[in-house]
């Protein structure tokens, strides 16, 4: 079976590896406190957009009804996809209703939470990511392995030698100026032919029906602006109230995520250009689920920034993929399980519980306390492992009372004594590559009983 | 219309009790000079930057420095008639765009904080351009820096069927966080304030 | 004031000495401090795994044996951040007793500055010192400032470990990085954890440290064990023990 601690060892085996991983995005971790830091009051922005996104999931139903509303009045047509599988059938219907043979798309972590591009390729369509990260994986058949920042586990060598396979390019390039413009050359053509081009949303404003969509490479204008068929994919969270309340979320975003005061293009789409046709697709996909769940909607908040996989010190050591889903790191950690929890119950437990996550959260998920609620939702549920509840049942009674505590105190302290090499073993995942704490001659209580109480 | 009334349905009875909007949005900037911030702001994105006193100045820039063979495209209003030379026809399909290499297009609104520039479809004209064309040149009045993005939201209209803030060169650094200028968009991006 | 002293178990089994030094400069400040003797762990090991519900046995005796307290204290920024957010008791009673402790339970350190308000130490311990900020005491009881926010540093270790004669402070590049100990996550997932640990000791190693310190065994343990596998002249050594020093010279 998939689980990160098994995924994580074989990332790991590799240290160079990981040392190189855990400082590229440590790097991205330090420019986010420096933008941070330099706003001021960067605490009340935070405990804003918070409560911002608090009112929105109070009035979900109703902010997406004047939305829609509101978009439709602006010429954009509207379609609602309760799961994965009906967003995918309004994509391909769409374009079947356009002839469309060929699609450039910018990044979605909704389509990839869908699995849009295996689906739309089997029924015949060509499907071109357009965000570098993205096509890079694409070109690798992989997943990406961040929201942000797809191929963050890729050496530049490696992305060399994708694109000598894949694009005509020059054996042995590594230079990320040169395979940059390598891949603006691919695709720029790719932007000129397609008919149709498909969006993620960032935030889509209730008051005004339009939506923004932020990058800094430019691709999702390149691919919308020339194509006849905008389609935009939203999960119904990505709603805000007003547009006034962009102003607090863009300041944010990119500082949280990359480290940047504002994407280079925030876009804000109102209305299709004259002969455009604009499709918004409202997706459900067990959102409305997770919001009934009190203890976990405040999940529902996150804006997709990244920030809480930059600075977690597991995510950073154990690489995207270990996560073996698309939206990994301590948020994934929470969302996927909620809406899947047998295929992602090891996510939970995926973390030290070190709480960095919530601190750099720009919206204020407790994401480490949802951690920790969720651990005991998947053992309650029986979904964990039986050696494991086996051997904390046992602990638990010998901690509940003095007796049995000093009872297992003995049994301990002899086990140390006479039979070490049970301890020191490989099968001790301790003793793997540390050393075994030494054992005292005498308990902190056997020298208080001594030297302190009478005894009793 | 099913899956409609069906998600909404479950949002009706999933949502939680009513939280309250806040409405304190005041913000502090540190700006002590907003045209200083904002050059500061413009040039770390990767900005070029030309103070100027004339929109005449940007035209003296173009002859000087650009070849007589690129092609231009000059949006800014009041220019069109003495300048014949730089003005295209109107284009139908963006897809006729792909040649431009330079475009000049004028900015209504500057934030200091980040030095993203609020640009308006009316002011492209074509959506596709300020992204196609290899190099972007943005006008902007002094006088139209704001401090922080937040003031800047206080004033845009909501008119166009598109409109933007823009804050730099198209940039990646999704390989091993390398910064690259240039993407997919405009390889450069050069602002001209007028005083 | 009539104070509990909490020992967890671990400490209690191996690591006695810090509950000695913790009892013994209590008991030097003047601090009305008490053992109850039938304590034994406050649960954590098992509510960090998902097994909470396990728990009930060990609150009960946690409750029993520190209700009648004004306050308790600890040498565990962890133990005392489970107690302060998972205490659960069963009854009325127990319900209102458990908020009694939680309300009044404190880390070591933090019982030193904001109740007893320690000016003056009097300690010695000339070494350099790399200060590693445990997760749950920093982040969860927040005994110092985190470099994840925006707000003015302050630290309430630092401010004891400030009235220590001689001590060389070692500057981290990773101030305030988690080891990876975890609780059961050092050995579900042994590899990232063991990485981890292995990561931060090199952040003291390379700046000079001739000790760990920290309010926190259990990190303590964890970076110890990886020390003594990669035969690192690094030591740790709880905070308990270099703020009781003076003591240790009499």
């Amino acid at each position: 079976m998939r689980n990160h601690a098994s995924l994580a060892e074989q990332f790991n085996l590799d240290e160079n590896r990981v040392d190189w991983h855990n400082k590229t995005l440590w790097f991205v971790r330090e420019k986010r406190d420096k933008q941070s830091h330099q706003v001021p009051d960067w605490e009340k922005l935070r405990e804003i957009a918070s409560k911002i996104k608090l009112n929105v999931l109070s009035n979900l139903d109703t902010y997406l009804m004047e939305f829609e509303k509101n978009a439709l009045a602006n010429g954009i047509q509207i379609h609602w996809a309760k799961d994965a599988e009906e967003h995918n059938e309004i994509v391909l219907s769409i374009l079947k209703d356009h002839q469309v043979k060929y699609m450039v798309k910018s990044k979605s972590m909704l389509t990839e939470e869908c699995h849009l591009n295996e689906y739309l390729e089997k029924n015949g369509i060509e499907v071109t990511d357009t965000d570098l990260g993205e096509r890079i994986v694409q070109l690798a058949k992989e997943p990406p392995s961040h929201v942000v920042l797809p191929c963050i586990h890729k050496k530049k060598e490696e992305i060399g030698e994708i694109f000598h396979k894949h694009l005509n390019a020059p054996e042995g390039l590594s230079d990320p100026q040169q395979l940059t413009e390598i891949a603006r050359q691919d695709l720029r053509k790719k932007f000129l032919q397609s008919q149709a081009a498909l969006t993620g949303i960032n935030f889509a404003v209730a008051e005004t029906g339009e939506f923004v969509v932020c990058t800094n490479e430019g691709n999702a204008d390149m691919g919308t602006h020339l194509a006849n068929v905008h389609i935009a994919c939203m999960g119904l969270e990505k709603i805000i109230p007003k547009r006034e309340h962009l102003g607090i979320f863009l300041r944010l975003l990119a500082r949280s995520g990359t480290g940047q005061s504002i994407t280079t293009y925030s876009s804000h789409f109102r209305k299709p250009r004259a002969g455009q046709d604009m499709h918004i697709i409202i997706v459900d996909n067990g959102r409305s689920e997770h919001l009934g769940k009190e203890k976990f909607r405040n999940s529902l908040k996150c804006i997709r920034c990244g920030a809480c996989f930059n600075t977690c010190p597991v995510y950073r050591r154990s690489g995207g993929h270990s996560y073996h889903t698309a939206v990994a790191g301590p948020i994934g950690s929470i969302l996927n399980p909620i809406r899947n929890r047998e295929d992602y119950k090891d996510l939970p437990f995926a973390s030290t519980l070190c709480g960095s996550c919530t601190n750099v959260c720009p919206v204020k998920i407790d994401l480490h306390n949802q951690l920790y609620e969720l651990r005991q939702e998947i053992i309650a549920s029986g979904s964990g492992e039986s050696i494991k509840g086996f051997s904390m049942k046992m602990m638990a009674r010998s901690l509940s009372n003095i007796k049995k505590y000093e009872k297992f105190k003995r049994t301990v302290k002899w086990g140390y004594r006479y039979t070490p090499f049970l301890l020191k073993n490989k099968i001790n995942p301790w003793y793997k590559h540390r050393e075994m704490p030494e054992m005292p001659k005498e308990s902190f209580k056997e020298w208080y009983q001594k030297n302190i109480s009478d005894g009793k | 219309m099913g899956s409609r009334e069906d998600i909404l349905t479950k949002i009706k009875k999933a949502k939680p009790a009513e939280n309250e909007l806040p409405t304190d949005f005041s913000f502090i900037s540190t700006a002590e000079n907003l045209l200083e911030t904002f050059v500061a702001a413009a040039q770390s994105n990767g900005s070029q930057v030309t103070l100027i006193e004339d929109e005449k100045e940007i035209i003296n820039y173009i002859t000087e420095n650009i070849a007589s063979d690129e092609r231009i495209i000059f949006n800014i209003k009041g220019f069109e008639d003495e300048n014949e030379e730089l003005e295209d026809q109107y284009i139908n399909d963006p897809h006729k765009l792909e040649s431009v290499d330079v475009a000049v297009i004028e900015g209504s609104i500057g934030v200091a904080e980040n030095a993203a520039v609020w640009i308006t479809e009316n002011q492209m004209k074509y959506r596709v351009l300020p992204f196609i064309t290899q190099h972007l040149f943005v006008m902007l009045k002094a006088d139209s820096i704001v401090p922080l993005l937040h003031d800047a939201y206080k004033i845009t209209k909501v008119e166009d069927g598109f409109s933007l803030f823009i804050s730099g060169p198209s940039k990646t650094a999704d390989i091993e966080q390398s910064l690259v200028i240039g993407a997919h968009g405009a390889r450069s991006h050069h602002l001209f304030i007028l005083k | 004031m009539k104070v509990g002293l909490f020992i967890p178990c671990y400490i209690d089994v191996l690591y006695p000495q810090v509950g000695i030094a913790t009892y013994t400069l209590l008991k030097r400040l003047k601090v009305d401090i008490v053992y109850p003797m039938g304590q034994t762990c406050c649960g954590q090991p098992m509510a960090n795994s998902g097994y909470e519900y396990l728990a009930c046995g060990t609150n009960k005796n946690f409750i029993q044996q520190f209700k009648e307290f004004d306050k308790i204290v600890a040498p565990s920024g962890s133990c005392v951040l489970h107690i302060k957010e998972h205490l659960k008791g069963e009854s009325d009673l127990e319900k209102n007793q458990a908020l009694h402790i939680q309300n009044n339970i404190y880390e070591l350190t933090e019982f030193l500055t904001d109740v007893v308000k320690v000016e003056n130490l009097k300690a010695s311990f000339p070494h350099k010192v790399g200060f590693h900020q445990s997760c749950h005491g920093q982040r969860g009881l927040h005994l110092s400032g985190m470099s994840e926010l925006t707000a003015p540093y302050f630290s309430k270790p630092e401010q004891l470990l400030q009235q220590v004669e001689g001590i060389e402070w070692v500057k981290l590049d990773k101030k305030d990085e988690c080891c990876g100990f975890g609780g059961t996550f050092c050995v579900t997932e042994e590899t990232v954890s063991s990485k981890m640990g292995k990561d931060r000791l090199a952040d003291h190693e390379k700046n000079g440290a001739e000790y760990i310190t920290a309010c926190d065994m259990s990190c303590l343990m964890h970076l110890e064990g990886i020390a003594n596998r990669e035969k690192s002249h690094v030591k740790v050594i709880h905070i308990a023990e270099i703020l009781n020093t003076q003591n240790a010279e009499q």
